[in-house]
């Protein structure tokens, strides 16, 4: 039975994908892959770590579906895990970070992201009193703009050194976006 | 903006593609060409950074919308390269 501090979680359906809150039981095999992977991690500014099965389950239990969200984006034709999601919410102000990534390279430059986050913003938007999305790329990576401009967002600031690198090497600058309930309109290829 | 650099500019994108497209223009929107994605996207900025020896401003390229801007860029990275 689910606890009444969690919210309801995201079970949708795209073209290709099923889109939907992650269990504990998605988190073995690839996605353990992933979290050991350094150059998947690296470029998410985290550092690779193997994660044993209790450490997981800390993992998951921090996604509510109701502040935290953990998205897993699902194959249809094969069920498999490719990438994930995550939406950080402060309900105060109707406000969503977002992050992602596609883990599975087979499906790099596939435009999952277009169509995935076409599904899910249009449901955050419509139907559960979102009211804008943020997101923060690192000034290197170029690739992340291309779904998230697709999907509406707009550059609204350029901020210096905003992070460390995870290593500690480097501070890193980073874009933030912004989408707007208001300005929403769903991905199409056309647009 | 020159003619040339957006010849430049063109030919970088069809190089950045996998598959190239022979009716783009200056009014060409970047992110609406076919086939463009965010491989290209990375191929795209090396490619600009390599023609001006070093990085690319990443904010103006971040916010380009056609390949005329793309061109502009191209030509003002190039004046402060020099």
């Amino acid at each position: 039975m689910l606890s009444e501090s969690r919210g309801k979680p995201v079970n949708i359906e795209t073209g290709r994908f099923k889109v939907r809150s992650m269990a504990a039981r998605d988190l073995s095999g690839i996605f353990r892959a992933w979290a050991s992977n350094p150059e998947l991690m690296g470029a998410l500014n985290m550092p690779a770590r193997h994660l044993s099965p209790s450490a997981l389950t800390r993992f998951i239990s921090g996604y509510d579906d109701k502040s935290r969200y953990l998205i897993g984006i699902f194959e249809k034709k094969s069920g498999n895990l490719i990438g994930v999601f995550m939406l950080d919410i402060n309900s105060r102000h109707a406000l969503a970070k977002a992050a992602g990534f596609i883990g599975d390279r087979n499906w790099r430059g596939k435009s999952v992201f277009e169509e995935v986050g076409s599904a899910l913003f249009d449901e955050f938007f419509k139907e559960r009193g979102l009211e804008k999305a943020t997101a923060q790329v690192w000034e290197k990576n170029f690739a992340a703009l291309v779904p998230l401009r697709r999907l509406g967002f707009k550059i609204e600031g350029y901020l210096r050194d905003e992070i460390r690198s995870f290593d500690k090497s480097e501070r890193r600058s980073q874009f933030l976006l912004g989408l707007l309930a208001s300005d929403w309109k769903p991905f199409t290829h056309d647009r | 903006m020159t003619d040339e650099s957006v010849g430049k500019v063109i030919a970088m994108i069809n190089r950045a593609l996998e598959t190239p497209v022979d009716d783009l223009s200056a009014n060409s929107r970047v992110l609406e060409i076919a086939g463009f994605d965010s491989l290209a996207m990375e191929r795209l900025a090396a490619e600009l950074g390599d023609a001006r020896g070093g990085e690319i401003n990443p904010l103006a390229f971040a916010q380009v919308e056609t390949v005329r801007d793309l061109a502009d860029l191209l030509e003002a990275e190039s004046r402060t390269a020099n």
